[in-house]
């Protein structure tokens, strides 16, 4: 008797082999196919035009918002004009129940960081990881980060600042290696990072004597404090430094109320660097009371929130775009902190009309069409 | 193209779907990882046990969560009882312990949702513990007084871990510790009646850290009352709000709220939070700068914070149960343990090891909770202990018994014989914890063999 498949076996057993075989591999490339093909909530939509083909202005800024739900956030991109209408989701960031991200946008709008838990993860303070989304998708920059420490970009778009166990830590924007850290000897203190501007690394410190704002510089991989000085008796927040780096505003805190103020860094006559002759506390000047959420505009003049202890709708503002025309705000009704009823977020144009957003959005920044 | 051909693409394209659906299935659902290791309790990794989810609509959770608020749940037992409560100014008098059902709801919702299981195991049925990465265990997350640190569990770790009667107890345990210490701060006389006067003692069942200052600045000043819905986030809030708003605003599962609602006043931090006053971060700032220097801890280092009850708080009796006794002997049942096997095989050579698997049996009602007392190095267990469910617990009224997989972890075990036994204790309500042994040989060229032990008491 001939072999199997031995020029002796019939013609239609041949071709029932190679049928086999053929459907065979079919059924081996689509399993593989379906262990990587990427999920529906990882996808991304990145373009220029083609994200908002109806879209009737070219002169409104694309906003980027975030929108939570119990197990994941959605991150949407709004036509500024018109946040209502014209909005394409951006991606949905799977994260653990009842942990919403943090995020913020780069200054050239063209990537976002995110820190998220993981679903599987629990712990804010240490089970964040940290995301950059961007025209490649979502990458994975770190793991075991501080959730509620949130995430800065640096002026430059290379570096993040992050919360990292007890330290703050620079990580490059790219990979996520961390380029530097730093922790305070000090016991029984809250730091925050407020900006960093080339190597500089400018830290809020509050603790029971009140705020200090410290200028760090990196080098040689550590963060090494320059320069230390009192900036309020009591806790502060919403610390903002201004385009030109000479001035620092924040909102301080006196039992319930809040007040903007802002301290002079620098000599009015050098710009760009801080003062050689930091004291050993500098005062600050009261903007207005009460008033909080300090936000600089391109040009150098310093916008913020005010409410009436009669209630009623107010506004915080969140964030200009670079070209001065735009503001990003909460809108708000109530009394004042610890008295809201309501909350949504805003855009206003050149032409002071304001547009609300769709309810339940958060801001994150703003981003290049 | 001919019929056959026609055949042939139809049945290929049919195969490429099939593949694409068995590979995106292969993937998985989220399995819930446990952390490599629990560097804050212990250093070692976590403990891995069985454990049981009760009805979606966590009546039976809730039933242990009432009976613990009085002390009903576990009396007795010296592990999990509740110690008397100190009450009044300074903590002066001694009172049997209840705490508001409603505080012990929020707590146990804020931490796991009421789900004692990984997020994966379905409802009534038994799987791995829930274990988050800072080693939290069950439905209120307790880490404290378990000691992750690679060796078999104890009584306690096992039951906190596999059982969610105790876990419970544990939590409402923890928390009446955090009442009674004078390291935190009081709320108006101290008095247990009044929910607000558990502010302090929640914000410390969280960790007593500066997030869960509600003057922090990472918790919004502007934000809203936390509603406790699936919509909002918790990122903007101190832990102790998200407790209260969730007992002013229960969640809701079959459509119907889990608990009655309760208001709650929360502090005035208008007047409460100026410079000196109790709720000013500096002042909680400077107790944690008394903390470093005062580490005798006299006077209490937070004593500046202690703040008036909240104008409009309400006096909350404790919850009413007609028959203590009867629901505790629904929820916890009367187990009764056993080990039908008096022979295992396990065969192990140089190149594969083998398994098998025991099975633990509850003849009784309720859970059954068993763990590993004693057990060579060289076997190795899928768990360390679990839970076998007795007859009438689940619906549909059926027992589902545990198993536990074994393997020989032989490596570095010379060639010949080598003998060992397993211990096995099953932890009863009523405190018992008798034990039975596995005795076990191994042949490392050969087989292994086990006998089945007798109960030691």
């Amino acid at each position: 008797m001939q072999g199997k498949f031995g020029t002796g076996a019939p013609p239609w057993r041949r071709r029932r082999v190679l049928a086999l075989s053929v459907v065979s591999l079919f059924l081996i490339v689509g399993v593989l196919l379906g262990l990587v093909v990427p999920s529906q909530d990882n996808t991304i939509e990145l373009g220029g035009a083609s994200l908002f083909p109806d879209r009737q202005s070219d002169d409104a800024p694309i906003v980027v918002a975030s929108e939570y739900h119990e197990t994941y956030t959605t991150l949407w991109l709004l036509d500024a004009r018109d946040p209502s209408a014209q909005q394409q989701r951006l991606v949905n960031i799977p994260h653990a129940p009842g942990w919403d991200i943090e995020s913020a946008a780069a200054n050239d709008q063209r990537a976002i960081a995110v820190l998220a838990i993981p679903p599987d993860g629990w712990d804010p303070q240490s089970d964040a990881a940290l995301m950059r989304v961007d025209q490649s998708g979502v990458t994975q920059l770190a793991s075991g980060l501080n959730l509620r420490g949130g995430v800065r970009w640096s002026d430059d778009d290379e570096r993040l600042i992050v919360h990292n166990g007890g330290q703050l830590a620079v990580l490059d924007a790219d990979d996520g290696r961390q380029l530097g850290s730093w922790a305070t000897d000090r016991a029984a203190v809250v730091v925050e990072s407020i900006a960093m501007r080339g190597d500089s690394l400018w830290v809020a410190m509050v603790g029971a004597d009140g705020t200090s704002v410290l200028r760090l510089q990196l080098a040689g991989g550590e963060l090494v404090e320059l320069q230390r000085v009192h900036v309020s008796e009591t806790s502060t927040r919403d610390w903002s430094l201004s385009p030109d780096g000479a001035a620092l505003a924040f909102s301080e805190q006196r039992g319930a109320e809040l007040s903007v103020r802002v301290v002079q860094l620098a000599d009015q006559s050098e710009n760009h660097r801080v003062s050689a002759e930091w004291s050993a506390s500098i005062p600050s000047s009261p903007i207005a009371s009460p008033s909080a959420s300090p936000v600089w505009r391109p040009d150098g003049e310093l916008d913020y929130g005010v409410w009436s202890p009669s209630g009623g709708e107010f506004s915080l503002p969140l964030s200009w775009h670079a070209d001065g025309e735009w503001l990003a705000m909460r809108l708000l009704q109530g009394d004042g902190p610890g008295a809201v009823e309501s909350e949504q977020l805003a855009l206003q144009g050149a032409d002071g009309s304001v547009v609300r957003a769709p309810d339940g959005l958060r801001f994150v920044g703003w981003w290049a069409a | 193209m001919s019929v056959g051909g026609k055949s042939l693409v139809l049945s290929a394209l049919l195969a490429l779907a099939c593949g694409l659906a068995i590979g995106y299935a292969l993937r998985g659902e989220q399995i819930d990882a446990a952390p490599a290791s629990c560097p804050a309790f212990g250093g070692g990794p976590p403990f891995s046990l069985q454990s049981y989810e009760a009805d979606e609509l966590r009546q039976t959770f809730l039933d242990a969560v009432r009976l613990a608020s009085i002390n009903q749940l576990t009396p007795g037992d010296s592990d999990f009882e509740l110690p008397p409560l100190l009450v009044g100014a300074q903590r002066a008098e001694r009172r049997a312990a209840t705490i508001p059902a409603e505080v012990l709801y929020g707590i146990a919702w804020v931490e796991s949702t009421l789900t004692q299981t990984a997020r994966h195991v379905p409802y009534n049925s038994q799987g791995p513990t829930l274990i988050s990465f800072d080693c939290g265990y069950g439905v209120m997350q307790v880490t404290s007084s378990i000691f992750n640190d690679g060796r078999l569990p104890s009584r306690y770790e096992a039951l906190v871990a596999s059982h969610f009667a105790y876990n419970i107890a544990a939590g409402a345990r923890i928390l009446v510790e955090k009442w009674n210490s004078s390291f935190f701060p009081q709320v108006g006389d101290g008095d247990p009646q009044y929910i607000e006067s558990w502010y302090y003692a929640l914000w410390a069942y969280n960790g007593w850290a500066g997030v869960n200052h509600p003057q922090h600045h990472s918790n919004d000043a502007f934000r809203q009352p936390y509603r406790c819905g699936e919509r909002e986030a918790r990122n903007s809030y101190p832990y102790q709000e998200l407790v209260l708003g969730c007992i002013v605003n229960p969640p809701s599962r079959g459509g119907q709220q889990l608990w009655q609602s309760r208001q709650v006043a929360l502090p005035d931090l208008g007047a409460l939070s100026g410079s000196g006053q109790p709720l000013n971060f500096d002042v909680f700032s400077a107790g944690w700068e008394n903390v470093y220097s005062r580490p005798g801890g006299d006077p209490p280092p937070f004593a500046e914070m202690a703040m008036p009850l909240p104008s409009g708080a309400q006096a909350v009796g404790p919850v009413a149960i007609q028959n203590p006794a009867g629901l505790r002997a629904e929820v916890l049942g009367v187990p009764s343990g056993r080990i039908d096997q008096t022979e295992l095989e396990l065969t192990s050579s140089e190149l594969a090891s083998g398994s098998t698997q025991l099975t633990i049996y509850n003849d009784g009602s309720g859970l059954l909770a068993w763990r590993i007392v004693d057990a060579p190095s060289w076997l190795s267990f899928d768990v360390q202990g679990g839970v076998a469910v007795g007859a009438g617990y689940r619906p549909g009224g059926r027992a589902s018994p545990s198993t536990l997989r074994i393997s020989a972890a032989a490596e570095g075990v010379p060639e010949g014989t080598q003998l060992g036994r397993i211990t096995i204790a099953y932890d009863y309500p009523d405190g018992r914890s008798p034990t039975t042994r596995v005795a076990i040989s191994l042949d490392k060229r050969g087989a292994a063999f086990y006998e089945a032990g007798r109960p030691q008491s």
